[in-house]
């Protein structure tokens, strides 16, 4: 039984013909020559995985993937062909968000092996469940120690006081979107939170945070929603582990 | 005309970050200044010479791969060759071969660890 279903969008005949005979030998897949009918395709179909060429002219590839995402989550993974092999445009691609890109010409092993992984790696996404995160320690005594002797308590406490605010200002943003969907601007702020927890050492809520947006981008809304619990009450108990006076003591 | 001291931009839109590492870098006698966005660290690298820029990866506007890139393309040698030491959230994203063929002299992971900060700086500029 063939056991993913592809969408292929490459509107030169001989590589298409290519990209279906390969696909075609362990996975169902549907085919078309312009972003246009695909985009009408995946009205009524999910696929598992997308490729399209980035040569098609119909529409701009960046316009396509945007459309794309409005209609599938990003549990559909999307890969583009690209007659190029510069890995800087490759990064961009990337960055726009493109779960990777295959250079042409297709080279059929490297190619098959690369659908695997990406495919393997979908899979193993889909069975990540929530994590533990509340083991972590509130603050990394280590990290605090190292910021202590870098800079000055005073500045270090600032910045703990700073911190606290964005949490609270996320907090609050969570408060406004009761369904707590993985909207763009909250994955913004946790990628922020993320960064700011780890450096200054506030363990629980970097791993919470790491949790959050990692299952924020695969639109695992159950599991982020959990997730955003976690975070919540991370941020409360770092906030009331600041305002224990033994703290100062230190 | 550049005073004795290393003056170091800093591309970050994070004010905790912007802040922590102005910290640190001061108790090391460098001097730091800051540009929320890649357009930012365009203007003020046209505007005054720096020894080293700390680019993060991941900014609003420009990001701090585009804003490397366009420094390289500048006329003025001076400045289109100045360091530049990439800040990455997600490295795993990139290889250390991406972050030279971008134009990066080195790169960091987030969460930044200080003492890696320095020594990476101190590196760099010997």
């Amino acid at each position: 039984m063939k056991s993913k279903n592809i969408l292929i969008v490459e509107d030169k005949e001989q590589e298409r013909k290519l990209l279906e005979y390969l696909i075609g030998q362990t996975h169902n897949f549907q085919s078309f020559d312009s972003y246009k009918e695909a985009l009408v395709h995946l009205a009524n179909q999910k696929p598992n995985l997308i490729l399209i060429s980035l040569q098609l002219t119909d529409l701009e590839p960046l316009s396509f993937l945007q459309k794309v995402r409005v209609v599938v989550d990003h549990s559909c993974l999307v890969v583009a062909l690209s007659s190029t092999t510069d890995q800087t445009q490759a990064a961009f691609y990337k960055e726009q968000g493109f779960d990777d890109l295959i250079s042409k010409p297709i080279r059929p092993k490297e190619f098959i092996l690369k659908i695997q992984s990406l495919l393997a790696k979908q899979a193993e996404g889909e069975i990540n469940t929530l994590e533990r995160t509340d083991l972590a320690p509130v603050l990394n005594d280590e990290v605090y120690q190292q910021l202590l002797r870098l800079s000055s308590k005073k500045v270090i406490l600032e910045l703990f006081s700073d911190f606290v605010q964005e949490g609270e200002s996320l907090v609050q943003l969570l408060e406004m979107n009761p369904l707590m969907e993985p909207t763009a601007k909250i994955l913004r702020i946790i990628h922020t939170i993320k960064g700011n927890s780890g450096t200054l050492g506030a363990e629980k809520i970097y791993a919470a945070a790491k949790q959050c947006e990692s299952l924020g981008r695969l639109q695992k809304t159950v599991e982020f929603a959990e997730s955003l619990h976690y975070l919540k009450a991370a941020l409360l108990e770092f906030q009331e582990y600041l305002n224990n006076p033994s703290f100062y003591d230190v | 005309m550049m005073s004795d001291k290393i003056k170091i931009l800093v591309g970050e839109d994070s004010s905790i970050i912007i802040n922590l590492t102005k910290s640190v870098l001061a108790f090391e006698n460098y001097s730091m200044k800051a540009a929320r966005n890649g357009k930012q660290v365009l203007e003020m690298l046209a505007a005054e010479d720096f020894h080293l820029i700390l680019m993060d990866i991941t900014m609003p506007q420009m990001d701090g791969i585009q804003c490397t890139k366009e420094i390289r393309k500048l006329a003025d040698p001076t400045k289109n060759r100045i360091p530049i030491i990439a800040i990455t959230g997600n490295a795993a994203n990139h290889t250390p071969e991406d972050f030279r063929k971008f134009g990066f002299d080195d790169f960091i992971q987030k969460p930044l660890n200080y003492d890696l900060v320095l020594a990476t700086v101190k590196k760099i500029l010997s």
